[in-house]
């Protein structure tokens, strides 16, 4: 599973807690069947037929305020800059 | 936590992208859900993701963490924008530790391992609320201390020595339970 050089010394002292760790996680059959629905609609389309996620995601500046593992809250009022206002020819 | 591969064969599915969404896909999956209104939903914000990763050509020249660092940071653009356009949230439980058994086991086993499981369980909850996360990236999504570092802000070598810390933690539990005569 892990590369070796990814193994932590307790889980080469404690292989055995490291296989009951891993079990101890199955994924649900909903959620590989939703995995499956999308590995088949992603594969299932040429990138080029894929709807463009919109806007591109090299353009988004909004800093990740919010941990990754914590949950996010609802944008308050004023979080967020107003989009750039495209300015007429002259 | 490997999954079947419907697509495999399917030249239009690169294996590098194949790859890609069988090593991250369950973990952004499991993400979203936990912050959209229904399992449609996630599953349309996560194929958004990763519709995004296979139209950045350079993704694969990345290293790992960075490959992760690029996926959370437009997972986490694609949430907030939803939540701009849907000014609502109702929030969606995601129970990662529900048991999936195939039908082959033995049924002695399955009598076992639930058990098993059931104790192992219990003594995670009781972990605080960060070593329980640290267990769940790195065991159920099998991440590397750096993937780990890069959702968790945090630096490689933190992570490496909390997960010891957890993992030290949860076996003096486990001890201390059989010495009780709890378990």
């Amino acid at each position: 599973m892990f590369r070796p050089e990814d193994l932590l010394q307790d889980e080469i002292e404690y292989p055995e807690q490291t296989r009951q760790l891993q079990q101890n996680y199955p994924l649900s059959q909903a959620d590989q069947q939703s995995l499956l629905r999308i590995r088949t609609r992603l594969g299932g389309q040429p990138a080029a037929s894929l709807p463009p996620s919109a806007p591109r995601e090299e353009m988004q500046t909004l800093p990740l305020r919010i941990p990754f593992h914590e949950a996010l809250e609802r944008p308050l009022v004023g979080q967020f800059l107003p989009s750039p206002m495209i300015q007429p020819p002259g | 936590m490997q999954q079947r591969s419907p697509a495999q064969g399917n030249q239009e599915f690169p294996p590098d992208d194949a790859a890609l969404f069988d090593r991250y896909g369950p973990l952004l999956f499991a993400y979203i859900l936990k912050h959209v209104r229904s399992r449609e939903d996630a599953e349309d914000l996560t194929l958004e993701v990763f519709t995004a990763a296979l139209q950045k050509k350079t993704l694969h020249q990345f290293r790992p963490e960075e490959q992760l660092a690029w996926l959370k940071k437009v997972t986490h653009n694609k949430l907030v924008d939803r939540y701009r356009k849907a000014q609502r949230r109702n929030d969606v439980n995601l129970d990662i530790f529900v048991e999936v058994l195939s039908d082959d086991d033995d049924p002695e086993q399955v009598v076992l391992r639930r058990e098993i499981d059931h104790q192992l369980h219990q003594l995670i909850q009781r972990l605080p609320a960060l070593q329980q996360q640290l267990l769940y990236l790195r065991y159920a999504h099998n991440l590397s201390a750096a993937e780990i570092g890069v959702l968790l802000n945090k630096n490689e070598g933190t992570i490496r020595q909390q997960l010891s810390r957890a993992r030290k933690l949860l076996r003096a539990s486990y001890l201390a339970q059989e010495q009780k005569g709890g378990y």
